[in-house]
């Protein structure tokens, strides 16, 4: 049965081959090659994941001499459920939306060794099989973006998002190099047993070998999953096919919350990782969210959007919910994949019709008109700050009974709270022809989001990670001092609180009239809108140092 | 330190092979060498059998390189790698990146138990190249030039020629699974073993190249076409080039068996 997972990246390579050889004779039939292959490799993965769910288990099904090794374990399956799933919505999607456009067969061609070379990282059993998937998914995606070759700006952004991927590429080699050093063998399973059995035995530059591995894997997941300072590339990218797009932030993206799913085992021997992790994954979510607000172009809203999610995604491997992220990739990939593939026609639809419904939400968000009157704000706190906690508690509480004593659980539970708190606070001033009805559907909701989240992650928990003390090791090296933490927790609440209580004020007080405090938001605007200014100080340094070549070139007189 | 020092720093044979395997500033020498020749032909022996004598020069040594070469080797191809970054001349782009990729070769000598296996690689990482002399060789032919901007939108007016040409200097790149991906796998497993300055200048000469050969790769073929009816290389030619190119990495994927 495990051997069936070689099928899985030897397919679309078949199909590619297929396509490029037969071109002529195939015509447009190329997407017909692409497609069939592309089913029958989702239901070779739904098998395969099908045999996990029964009994998982890790097989490794090598070509021999320690390299080209494929992994079948519970982790390999679902990503090749999720990979060969996506792209084959992808592939049918893209039948018609390409058929106008030049190179509809080298666009098929690119997409199946896309999924070759994802497939093929997904399963990698060993670090070179792994290194040889991860450099080439960067160079794939390089050419898929810039698929449009009169296009000289997509093929700039190409540039963009190749380097970057080039830094994690590098990152991930430099990884490979010393588990290979320490351990002498590139076989995942071999280094990972052995680093189990002797935590923290060896060391490179003054670090244990979990320490530094995991920076650089750490580095290499956030240079894929577009972590902030690694970011700039994300949002300059939708210049490719829409299809593209969508496999990008559906799919490509994620490659960051796997992989270190992929090396959890080392993660879970760090000391600082983890944190800085978390910490990285929050800065990017609360920054991709603030450029998203400020974003006049959809597609680069959208960018950003998926921008903060990775880092939401990244934030939650920092507290040590690595499953969790897995399945935040997954329910990502889906409401980003159905926003662009539907960008189309949602697009053809808004010419006759914009849909918005011109009643009480329209007005409340779009025209800005709130309730003359409104509830009585005391009833609306205790709402707001009581129900959601409440909601998220209970839902916790019925997956595992002692939640409360990982860290990470905790903060997750804090964001929901924010989230479920916010929601509740804006109602406070939408008018509202049936308060009670509106509120009630706004708690179902929230409800069955928040139960449905937390049992379906924990399923996740159990089904990628059986081993409970691996799961208790992992959450352990997330934990903080109490003290620290506890610390934390208050500053944040009281910065949120804050805020909200300053929103309210400036309302109140109609603030945003006043000269000093417009002056001060529109500089705030204009740094949030001009993005930094972090995209102006990468082009001055690539500028200085192409300046800096020629000038030694001139030096040296060209030899 | 890289090597056992105890080396004796004159070695001639040690210098003769830092002509060879061009260390700075005796690569100053084969540029000037590479440019004269006017034709392709003698571009692609001296291509193909430069680095051959450096490798047979490194192993008659009997002795690791001393650690000074294996430094100025590094050192060297970061040189040719980040100036390499402004060429658009095709002979100067090729002559950079063969000095920069064959510098690597230094810290991979003893790496290999056979000694085969350093003249393959060596031939593995020169084959490339000689494969993008020919193709600027066609281009100066049609165009009197070959000079990345000055006529880009290959992509569309040539798609035969531009298919080799990326192909091509994806291997030059060293990007997997071509035999370049092996020898800069071998050097980092080297120099990893050393320190962690010596692998970070690995990562910056890499990161070079990838830019170098994504901006060769925007002067030639992207844009819009602005030449009426060129004609593409054959189809003929246009397999034997996929034969050798299909055939680089199939050798690739052996060599990189042998790291295991």
């Amino acid at each position: 049965m495990e051997q069936l997972i070689l099928l899985l990246p030897a397919l679309p390579i078949l199909a590619a081959l297929t396509n490029q050889l037969f071109a002529k004779k195939l015509g447009r039939s190329v997407a017909k090659v692409s497609v069939r292959t592309g089913l029958i490799s989702f239901i070779i993965a739904s098998i395969l994941l099908g045999d996990q769910l029964a009994e998982s288990h890790t097989t490794g099904i090598g070509l021999g001499n320690g390299f080209g090794i494929l992994l079948a374990d519970p982790l390999s399956c679902l990503m090749a459920v999720l990979i060969t799933g996506i792209s084959l919505i992808v592939r049918i999607y893209s039948v018609k939306y390409m058929a106008e456009e030049e190179g509809y067969g080298r666009f098929f061609i690119l997409l199946d060794l896309m999924v070759a070379a994802l497939l093929l990282m997904g399963s990698a059993g060993d670090l070179l099989t792994m290194l040889v998937a991860w450099h080439l998914v960067g160079v794939v995606l390089y050419f898929l973006l810039g698929f449009n070759l009169r296009s000289a700006t997509a093929s700039r952004h190409a540039f963009w998002t190749l380097i970057t991927y080039r830094i994690g590429d590098l990152a991930m080699m430099l990884a490979a190099a010393i588990l290979y050093h320490t351990f002498g063998t590139w076989s995942l399973p071999e280094i990972f047993t052995a680093i189990r059995s002797a935590p923290g035995a060896h060391t490179y530059g003054g670090f244990t070998v979990e320490e530094i591995t995991g920076s650089l894997v750490a580095v290499a997941a956030f240079a894929r999953s577009a972590q902030f300072l690694l970011h700039a590339w994300l949002p300059y990218t939708m210049g490719g096919p829409t299809p593209v797009s969508a496999l990008m932030h559906v799919g490509i993206v994620n490659a960051g919350g796997f992989v270190i799913n992929r090396f959890a085992p080392i993660f879970a021997q760090t000391e600082t990782v983890l944190h800085v992790i978390f910490f990285v994954g929050l800065i990017t979510a609360i920054i991709g969210s603030v450029l998203m607000l400020t974003q006049n172009d959809i597609k680069k809203a959208l960018g950003y959007s998926t921008m903060g999610q990775m880092g939401f995604m990244v934030m939650e491997c920092g507290v040590g919910a690595f499953s969790l992220a897995i399945y935040h990739l997954i329910a990502h990939g889906f409401f980003k994949g159905t926003l662009f593939l539907s960008a189309g026609s949602a697009m053809s639809k808004a010419r006759k019709h914009d849909g918005v419904p011109k009643k009480d939400l329209y007005t409340f968000a779009v025209e800005r008109k709130t309730a003359t009157k409104r509830q009585p704000w005391v009833t609306m706190a205790l709402i707001t700050i009581a129900v959601p906690i409440t909601i998220i508690f209970i839902a916790h509480w019925l997956v595992a009974k002692d939640f409360y004593q990982k860290q990470g659980a905790i903060i997750l539970l804090f964001f929901g709270w924010v989230t479920g708190a916010q929601l509740l606070f804006t109602t406070y001033r939408m008018k509202a022809q049936n308060f009670p009805r509106m509120i009630g559907t706004i708690l179902v909701s929230f409800t069955v989001l928040i139960i449905g989240y937390t049992v379906i992650s924990h399923a996740f928990d159990l089904f990628l990670y059986p081993d409970e003390e691996f799961r208790k090791q992992i959450y352990k090296t997330a934990t903080i001092e109490v003290i620290w933490f506890d610390l934390l927790l208050i500053l944040t609440t009281l910065v949120i609180v804050a805020g909200w209580i300053l929103t309210y004020y400036s309302e109140q007080n109609r603030l945003r009239e006043k000269e000093r405090f417009n002056n001060l938001w529109l500089s705030f605007y204009a740094l949030v809108s001009r993005e930094f200014y972090l995209m102006d100080i990468y082009s001055w340094m690539a500028r200085s140092l192409l300046q800096l070549a020629a000038r030694i070139n001139v030096l040296l007189r060209w030899r | 330190m890289f090597y056992s020092d105890g080396v004796n720093l004159m070695d001639s044979k040690i210098l003769a092979a830092a002509l060879f395997l061009p260390l700075f500033p005796l690569s100053i020498l084969f540029n000037v060498l590479f440019e004269g020749l006017r034709k392709p032909l003698p571009r692609i022996v001296v291509l193909l059998a430069w680095p051959q004598i450096g490798a047979w020069l490194l192993q008659e040594a009997n002795s690791a390189p001393p650690d000074w070469a294996v430094h100025l080797a590094l050192s060297t191809s970061l040189l040719y790698g980040f100036r390499a970054l402004v060429l658009r001349e095709l002979t100067h782009w090729i002559s950079f990146l063969a000095i920069s990729s064959w510098s690597l070769l230094w810290l991979i000598v003893g790496f290999f138990d056979n000694t085969e296996a350093l003249h393959l690689l060596a031939l593995g990482v020169s084959l490339p190249l000689a494969i993008l002399t020919l193709l600027g060789g066609q281009l100066e032919k049609k165009f009197g030039a070959s000079y990345a901007g000055l006529y880009n939108g290959l992509g569309h007016a040539m798609p035969r020629f531009s298919g080799v040409f990326v192909f091509t200097i994806l291997a030059i790149l060293a990007t997997p699974v071509f035999p370049g991906f092996t020898t800069m796998t071998a050097a980092f497993l080297e120099v990893t073993k050393a320190s962690l300055a010596g692998s970070i200048m690995l990562c910056l000469i890499w990161l070079t190249w990838g830019w170098a050969g994504s901006r060769l790769i925007q002067g030639f073929i992207i844009g819009k076409e602005h030449h009426e009816e060129i004609e593409d290389i054959s189809s003929g030619l246009t397999w034997l080039y996929a034969l050798i190119l299909t055939g680089l990495a199939a050798f690739g994927i052996f060599t990189l068996g042998q790291l295991s």
